[in-house]
């Protein structure tokens, strides 16, 4: 095995032989992977839960070091900073009082309009275990598990917006597929012309905008939120901004730094089609799941509602 | 005589063993040098040069059923598609082995050089390819030619590396 090169012909051909075998069984788990069989599944998430002590103490030194380079980076631009915080929180002040307003208008009109009320998630939260990815995949590992709930499919969230969802859960670690990986495909909305589309990772920097209308007339700068289409995701989670290459052509910046990410959280209780079952109770006009009934004031459960008398 | 085979046994497993275990910190070192700003887009390929000096300069003969193990390990800790890796780990291997071109250059740090270029990035496209074939997605360019460029630069770091730590042990022995 690690005993210097083989000294002889017939140790050489067995050894080439041993290659192809070799070799051929590589393409024999490529392609038996690629059917996402659940033993396969077990096994990763089985390994990743193993491994995980491992790579959290490699990773911890090169964190650190990490840290401490961004720190003194910090510190050489402190005064640049300070300057910049100041006049911010001026602007922000401004925006305050702006807000207040608007959300006192705000709740006027749901309240007139009988809007469904927003569902408040049950969240939990984990340490990312692992950096972003390699180059072929950008996943990353975090240390909560099917012991505390998660399940495949969930999204993961962090202060800033979407990171990504569930992709492989094992008992104390699941691995996160983020936006920017090349088979993550997220609904979205430009929030200021209101138009739905799909954006795409491009497993680089930005990510790629698909099925946007061709009237749509996008503006550098304008924010992505996720529409919730599909039912996978909950909608206004923000994804991005739009960028301009130097092509002329449209992407999209994520809002969160993948690189910076040390926690992230996880939506536990989201089922679109249930929530809006449950709390639909009124005759404003929003739309109706499919299946249910559609007529204006009678709610989902077929009695007639006026406000919130219920008409017998 | 039968005491010598279990003795050799041992002896290999212990070698193997040592060598799973250095080239997994490789992977894991590799795994983390994504934390830092510079390698921010893609770490470089610490494995394969390893792998490329352990074959070629030291003339080690790593096994076979160990680099599928570490490309399957690898595939796990970066969520790959499973078996890309090791494939790509068995090619540098085969092809570090039987390569040899006949040219009149002397200089032996550069011979290494365009030999490792050579199979780094035959290999990684054949590895390239497969990824392309199994997402039926063409992925952005510049994390992969970051991860080549940067792979190719460290190259003679790490083999400078190595021959210090070599002169250094031979002059303690000394």
């Amino acid at each position: 095995m690690v005993s210097g090169k083989p000294s002889n012909n017939k140790s050489l051909k067995s050894g080439n032989n041993f290659n192809i075998v070799m070799i051929l069984l590589c393409l024999f788990l490529v392609f038996l992977g690629k059917f996402d069989l659940i033993a396969i599944r077990s096994i990763k998430a089985f390994l990743s839960d193993f491994l995980a002590p491992v790579i959290f103490v490699f990773n911890k030194p090169v964190n650190e070091i990490a840290d401490v380079l961004d720190r003194v980076k910090s510190v050489s631009s402190l005064r640049d900073e300070n300057i910049r915080m100041k006049s911010e929180i001026r602007r922000l002040k401004v925006w305050k009082s702006k807000k207040e307003n608007q959300v006192l208008e705000l709740l006027e009109l749901k309240e007139l309009l009988k809007v469904i009320p927003e569902n408040t998630y049950d969240i939990i939260t984990g340490r990312v275990i692992t950096a972003p990815g390699g180059i072929f995949a950008n996943t990353v590992l975090i240390n909560v598990g099917k012991k505390d709930g998660i399940s495949v499919g969930q999204t993961a969230v962090s202060s800033y917006g979407l990171v990504g969802y569930v992709v492989n859960v094992g008992l104390s670690t699941s691995r996160i597929l983020l936006v920017i990986d090349i088979n993550s495909m997220i609904p979205v909305y430009f929030t200021g012309s209101n138009w739905p589309a799909v954006v795409q990772g491009l497993n680089g920097e930005f990510l790629k905008i698909k099925f946007l209308s061709n009237e749509a007339n996008l503006i550098e700068g304008e924010h992505i939120q996720t529409s919730g289409h599909g039912g996978m995701l909950p909608s206004g989670i923000s994804v991005g901004i739009v960028v301009k290459s130097y092509s002329g052509r449209y992407y999209v910046k994520p809002s969160v730094n993948f690189q910076r990410l040390t926690y992230v959280s996880i939506i536990k209780n989201f089922n679109a089609k249930q929530d809006v079952n449950k709390t639909f109770n009124s005759y404003a006009p929003m739309q109706m799941p499919k299946g249910s009934i559609g007529l204006k004031g009678i709610n989902s459960s077929g009695t007639r509602v006026k406000g919130s008398v219920i008409v017998e | 005589m039968n005491t010598n085979y279990v003795f050799d046994i041992f002896s290999n497993f212990s070698k193997n063993l040592f060598f799973f275990i250095i080239l997994f910190i490789c992977i894991n070192i590799e795994s983390s040098l994504k934390a830092l700003t510079f390698f921010e887009q893609a770490s470089p390929s610490i494995l394969s040069i390893i792998l490329y000096i352990c074959v070629r300069k030291l003339s080690i003969n790593i096994s076979n059923l160990m680099l599928f193990t570490l490309g399957i390990l690898y595939d796990v800790l970066f969520a790959g598609n499973l078996g890309t890796s090791s494939l790509f780990f068995l090619l540098i291997k085969y092809m570090t082995q039987h390569i040899n071109l006949k040219h009149n250059n002397n200089n032996n740090n550069n011979k290494d050089w365009i030999y490792f270029t050579i199979i780094f990035i035959s290999s990684f496209f054949i590895k390239f390819i497969f990824n392309i074939f199994l997402d039926m997605k063409i992925p952005d360019f510049s994390p992969i030619l970051f991860h080549l460029g940067i792979t190719l630069i460290i190259f003679p770091f790490i083999v400078l590396g190595i021959k210090i730590i070599y002169f250094v042990t031979k002059l303690i022995k000394n």
